[in-house]
């Protein structure tokens, strides 16, 4: 009985063999494992039958367990010779396959992301900052007068107060009114009261003025930046501020400093850049003057540093503010401002994610 | 400020100076000039042309046909009315197409038969003058071709100057001039800057005539008032060259006596009123504060109420003018005006602009004021006033034609009338300290401390290093030893102080706590940003600012939005507390252009009106204590249909909730942030939801094992994207999370991804694989089986399951579904033997079906 099993069994399995190697197509690595796994798996049909010889007289088993070892090695063996031919055919057959069109287009997952430019040149900045050593700060966009103007030795009922027009935030019912910060200058305020000296910190954020042209939009981004030590000086204002430049523009890049005013910086400044349009021969960007303004800057007010109860004779900083729109525009040739904030899919996709 | 080159160049030397390099040296003084714009008050194609025949008209008595002779050689036929016109003459002549400053265009004519390819102008239609007798005769030396406004000397150059508000005495050309000479050691013109002794001898005791005028100050907020009395002053316009540089500056002339007023303010900042003396009432001038309930009827027209405190010039007949801000139309200068009261003062400041910002009147006056005046020079600017009105008085062609007239004159001064009394501030200044400061060498700044005498500041005092300096009174910016230092600095110019790195003595970055956190909380933003970008999503940027409209649309409601109260479009007064309309509207403006498929997100603060101590980490220590709104930094994102449009490799991909959740799982192993768990609405109406979405495709996301609530992500409801013009069919998909609480989640949360395994060791034996399919109520959620599959109990060898198929069909009942899991079993020490695998397999099961209530698939 068991001789005629494996007699079957042979059959059956010369006759698979016999296919797989009559078709090309058929025979691949793959069709070979499922064979020898129906056949010799872990529950394959030879185990069975190796299984069934408990069922047999005691005196038959060796006979017929010899014949299913030997049944065993013939087709370990033509399986391995099957494998083989296989791998054989499969790389043939790959090696032989037509050229493919490496023209066709195709879309890696995700494509389509990007930075905002903001975000871009915001990130250029800090990891300048970050290797001069500053920390970044942060700090509200609703905040109460004092830490965006009062702190800031702007007087009230002082035209100072309208070089920024603000926008005013219902108060708790009861209690002080708050603003839209206007400038990134209250996390000064907001650092300076509780961090312990020196400072060397920036601050990017979102600032808010009651403006709109095309030029100017109700909310733009700006980087605060804040120095206080002692012997800090207005040379070591233009020193960092220069290597700023020259780090988001390039070595050749050119700073110019003149006098401003700020309320809370005294002297005060503003930063121009050689027009990076036109190295300075003067364009349109530039309305002909070959310079850009970039920033207000200066050294900190003594009335700043009495507002936030640092001896101002002791200790003396600098303070500077920058437009991020406005420099991620001119370093990207953005045109226009308000289409950094429209969504427009073209134009944010224009842009990396990584510079 | 807008400035005349030529005006200027009255005040100051500016011999060898272009406007251009006048430009120059003010914007590196600090006073940034914006424009430059050249004027030329005569159209520049109405050439200098020689007349070389002029004989009598055939046809008319009174004209002659000319012959003129242009620059290039061509000599054309002009017929021309004025008797002295004659061959030889070099005139001043109008071409066909030129326009004279009354906006007449020349065209060709025929007059009586003759040609006339032309106009021969005289002062008046060159409006120069009124003289129309003849026409112009230009010196024999003028060259042809020439522009007669070059010939004439009438080009001009106005600078347009953004004076800071600290800069009250750049506000008058004088402020101007005084800053320039000072820089370039050039010399003001003495006459002007003499104060009084102004060339007209009208303080001549022989002109004062026997008015008495009185002036009287009753109120702290006017510091000092001046008042000059005139009589037999011109009538109607002033002179065409006073006019055109008050329209250079950017003023209407209106009549003599205003326009000399204006005149002077714009020459020395200082504001001037002139009062009619007898719409006056009485010789009576009085700067008191107002009474509440107090009417006047300003120049304007507009008759006003008046509040306690506001300063008004009144007398006995009633308020007669807003002090500082306007005049009162009473005692306004008529054309029968022939006495006038001139009146300087110096107002608060504060108080005009308290006064200027209710009226909403910001005049020329206010602007001043507010900036602050010179008290010192009040005397100075009326008599300037007066001589001004003296006949003939003033530069430029034209002036002299006016027939003179005799002004007497009468000073009142509430300061005695020499301005003694007034007290210079003293300010005591460390050249040393200056030097450190700015970074300049000592030397340098010593320098400059003397040159600040040319800007006005008196030297009374020095011992070494320390001086004393009396402070000018027009510089009201001027009050501590720092604002010295910036005069030093801005005298030197900031050109000067070398570039330097400061010396870095802090104990590294992130030294304090704030700053560590805010670090870490930035990097990481930034990182997340890079991520989402990496998943296909566009940063964008939008305006916080929402309307009632726009959130109704979304089945929102404002209340309890924190509010602006002066916003810039009336119909957004809002600040947003999602970030998602503003995404969902920049979506919708995409899809508009024919943009499908667009996926936006933007990391922004969002607000509301829940006000307590506040725990963004946005904060400080001290700031957390204070009672402020709500304010967080939250992340959305939209993803629009399709999430993959069709390609040659295969069909369209449908957007959906997987997709982003997929994106949030991706921002959570990319950050080692704590897990997100992701709920669904208990309550049939997803009342936890915003109501854009819909409840049945949406989740709730929570983080960490403490299940902080972070937002939601879901599909929206299809009728809201149908009314926001989106696709009801496949809408978009969205999600918003607070980032902050996930920061904070992900920081502190003990059983979150975001605490970095202590050792990791990589297991070299054979893992066995084993997959079970369980059949359940298509109720159950996997959630179900994966808390089982976690609680499991004699867990030895299991390192971890998957699902990988979900089947609902025929193959199982109507209301069951068939759940597959690969369970992958592993030792850290051995190869482990099939019967220890099927061991805990078998026993995993039935703990799986008795917790789940599944039974295995057969």
């Amino acid at each position: 009985m068991t001789g005629s099993l494996t007699e079957t069994l042979e059959r059956e399995f010369d006759k698979e063999r016999a296919a797989l190697l009559a078709d090309a197509e058929a025979l691949t690595v793959r069709a070979v494992q499922g064979l020898r796994q129906r056949y010799l798996g872990r529950k394959g049909r030879l185990q069975a039958m190796l299984e069934s010889l408990r069922d047999l007289p005691k005196e038959a088993r060796p006979a017929v367990g010899k014949a299913l070892n030997q049944l065993r090695d013939r087709l370990e063996s033509e399986t391995a010779t099957l494998a083989a031919a296989a791998k054989e055919a499969a790389i043939q057959r790959l090696r032989e396959t037509a050229p493919l069109d490496v023209s066709l287009p195709v879309q890696a997952e995700g494509q389509g992301g990007s930075l905002h430019p903001v975000t871009l040149i915001r990130s250029e900045l800090l990891r300048i900052f970050e290797r001069l050593g500053f920390e970044v700060w942060d700090g509200p966009e609703v905040d109460f007068d004092f830490y965006n103007f009062g702190a800031l030795n702007f007087p009230d009922n002082h035209p100072a107060r309208e070089m920024q027009d603000t926008f005013f935030v219902a108060p708790e019912a009861g209690q002080e009114r708050m603003l839209l910060r206007t400038h990134t200058s209250n996390v000064q305020v907001h650092g300076m009261l509780t961090h312990p000296l020196p400072i060397r910190a920036v601050a990017p954020g979102r600032v808010y003025r009651c403006d709109s042209d095309p030029t100017h939009t109700p909310m733009f981004h700006q980087i605060e930046g804040l120095v206080v030590d002692r012997g800090i000086s207005f040379s070591h204002l233009k020193g960092v501020l220069d290597v700023l430049v020259k780090g988001i523009f390039g070595v050749e890049a050119k700073t110019r400093f003149r006098p401003s005013f700020f309320p809370f910086v005294e002297p005060g400044g503003e930063v121009d850049m050689a027009c990076s349009m036109c190295r300075g021969q003067g364009c349109a960007t530039c309305k002909g003057t070959g310079w850009l303004e970039i920033g207000g800057c200066g050294m900190v007010h003594p009335n700043v540093f009495e507002a936030v109860g640092i001896d101002s004779e002791i200790y003396t900083g600098f303070a500077f503010g920058f437009g991020l729109d406005r420099m991620a525009m001119l370093k990207y040739h953005v045109q226009d401002l308000r289409q950094m904030f429209e969504g427009h899919r073209e134009f944010l996709a224009s842009f990396p994610i990584w510079t | 400020m807008r400035i005349s080159y030529q005006w200027l160049s009255d005040l100051v030397d500016l011999s060898g100076l272009g406007p251009d390099d006048v430009a120059r040296t003010l914007t590196q003084l600090g006073l940034e000039v914006e424009t430059t714009e050249s004027v030329a008050p005569i159209d520049r194609r109405i050439v200098v042309a020689e007349v070389v025949q002029a004989v009598q008209h055939p046809n008319a008595d009174t004209l002659r046909a000319c012959q003129v002779r242009l620059q290039s050689g061509e000599v054309l036929p002009v017929v021309c009315g004025a008797p002295n016109v004659r061959a030889g003459l070099r005139i001043a002549f109008s071409p066909v197409g030129s326009v004279l400053p009354d906006g007449t265009v020349i065209k060709a004519s025929k007059i009586r038969g003759e040609v006339s390819q032309g106009m021969i102008c005289s002062e008046r239609e060159l409006g120069l003058s009124d003289e129309h007798q003849g026409i112009l005769e230009l010196p024999a030396a003028t060259s042809v071709g020439q522009a007669v406004v070059d010939a004439l000397g009438l080009s001009d150059t106005v600078l347009t100057l953004n004076v800071t508000p600290n800069r009250g005495d750049c506000l008058g050309i004088l402020g101007v001039a005084r800053e320039l000479g000072a820089k370039l050691q050039r010399k003001l013109t003495p006459d002007v800057v003499g104060g009084r002794s102004l060339g007209l001898p009208i303080r001549d005791t022989s002109l004062v005539t026997g008015q008495k005028i009185s002036v009287r100050v009753t109120t702290s907020l006017c510091s000092r008032f001046v008042a000059l009395y005139c009589r037999g002053v011109p009538k109607g316009p002033s002179p065409l060259w006073m006019q055109r540089r008050l329209v250079a500056a950017g003023l209407r002339p209106i009549n003599w006596v205003v326009d000399a007023t204006n005149y002077v303010c714009i020459e020395r900042g200082q504001p001037i009123h002139a009062y009619d003396l007898r719409r006056l009432g009485e010789p009576v001038l009085e700067a008191r504060e107002a009474r509440a309930g107090e009417r006047l009827t300003t120049l304007d027209g507009v008759e006003r109420e008046l509040i306690a405190g506001e300063i008004v010039i009144a007398n006995g007949r009633g308020v007669l003018g807003l002090a500082g801000v306007m005049g009162g139309q009473s005692s306004e200068i008529r054309e029968d005006t022939d006495e006038i009261v001139i009146e300087a003062a110096a107002f608060d400041g504060g108080q005009v602009h308290r006064t200027a910002r209710r009226l909403g009147l910001h005049t020329e006056a206010s602007h001043r004021f507010e900036r602050g005046v010179d008290p010192g020079a009040l005397e100075g600017a009326v008599w300037r006033v007066g001589s001004l009105l003296q006949a003939g008085e003033g530069p430029g062609p034209g002036g002299g034609a006016l027939a003179t007239v005799q002004v007497a004159a009468t000073l009142a001064d509430t300061c005695g009338g020499d301005g003694k009394s007034l007290q210079p501030r003293r300010i005591a200044v460390r050249g040393d300290r200056a030097a450190e400061v700015l970074g300049l060498p000592a030397r340098t700044v010593q320098d400059a401390l003397v040159r600040l005498g040319d800007l006005g500041f008196g030297k009374v005092d020095q011992n070494g290093e320390r001086w004393l300096l009396e402070v000018p009174t027009w510089r009201h910016d001027i009050v501590r030893e720092i604002d010295v230092i910036e005069e030093i600095g801005r005298f030197v110019g900031y050109d000067k102080i070398p570039y330097q790195l400061p010396p870095w003595t802090g104990r590294g970055a992130g030294a304090g706590e704030q700053g560590a956190a805010a670090d870490r909380v930035e990097l990481r933003i930034e990182s997340l940003k890079i991520t989402m970008a990496h998943s296909g999503f566009a940063e964008t940027v939008s305006f916080p600012f929402v309307g009632r409209e726009q959130l109704e649309g979304l089945g929102l409601r404002p209340e309890g939005l924190l509010e602006v109260l002066n916003p810039l479009a009336a119909t957004e007064p809002f600040l947003r507390a999602s970030l998602v309309p503003s995404l969902l509207q920049q979506v919708a403006a995409n899809r508009r252009r024919g943009s499908l498929g667009t996926r936006l997100f933007e990391c922004g603060r969002v607000f509301s009106g829940v006000w307590g101590n506040q725990s963004g980490l946005h904060l400080t220590a001290r700031a957390r204590g204070e009672r402020r709104p709500h304010e967080r930094l939250h992340l959305g994102a939209v993803a629009d249909a399709p999430w993959r449009a069709a390609l040659w490799q295969g069909a369209e991909v449908a957007a959906d909730f997987y997709q982003m959740k997929a994106v949030l799982g991706g921002l959570e192993r990319a950050h080692a942030m704590a897990a997100l768990s992701f709920v669904p609405p208990t309550q049939e109406s997803g009342a936890e939801l915003p109501p854009y979405l819909n409840p049945r495709r949406s989740a709730v996301i929570h983080a960490g094992s403490q299940g902080v609530p972070l937002g939601w992500v879901g599909e929206l409801d299809p009728g809201v994207a149908d009314r926001l013009d989106l696709d009801c069919e496949a809408v978009p998909v969205v999600f918003e999370i607070d980032i902050e609480a996930w920061t904070l989640a992900s920081r502190s949360g003990s059983a979150s991804r975001g605490e970095m395994s202590s050792h990791r060791v990589v297991c070299r034996f054979p893992t066995s694989t084993r997959d079970l399919a369980f059949v359940v109520a298509r109720s159950t959620p996997h959630a179900t089986f994966e808390a089982a599959i976690a609680r499991y109990p004699k867990r030895k060898h299991l390192r971890h399951a998957q699902l990988f198929d979900v089947y609902q069909g025929p193959h199982v009942g109507p209301a069951e579904k068939s759940l597959g899991y690969r369970f992958v079993f592993q030792s850290a020490d051995r190869t482990l033997q099939e019967a220890e695998v099927e061991a805990e397999l078998g026993d995993l099961r039935g703990w799986i079906e008795g917790q789940t209530g599944a039974r295995l698939r057969s």
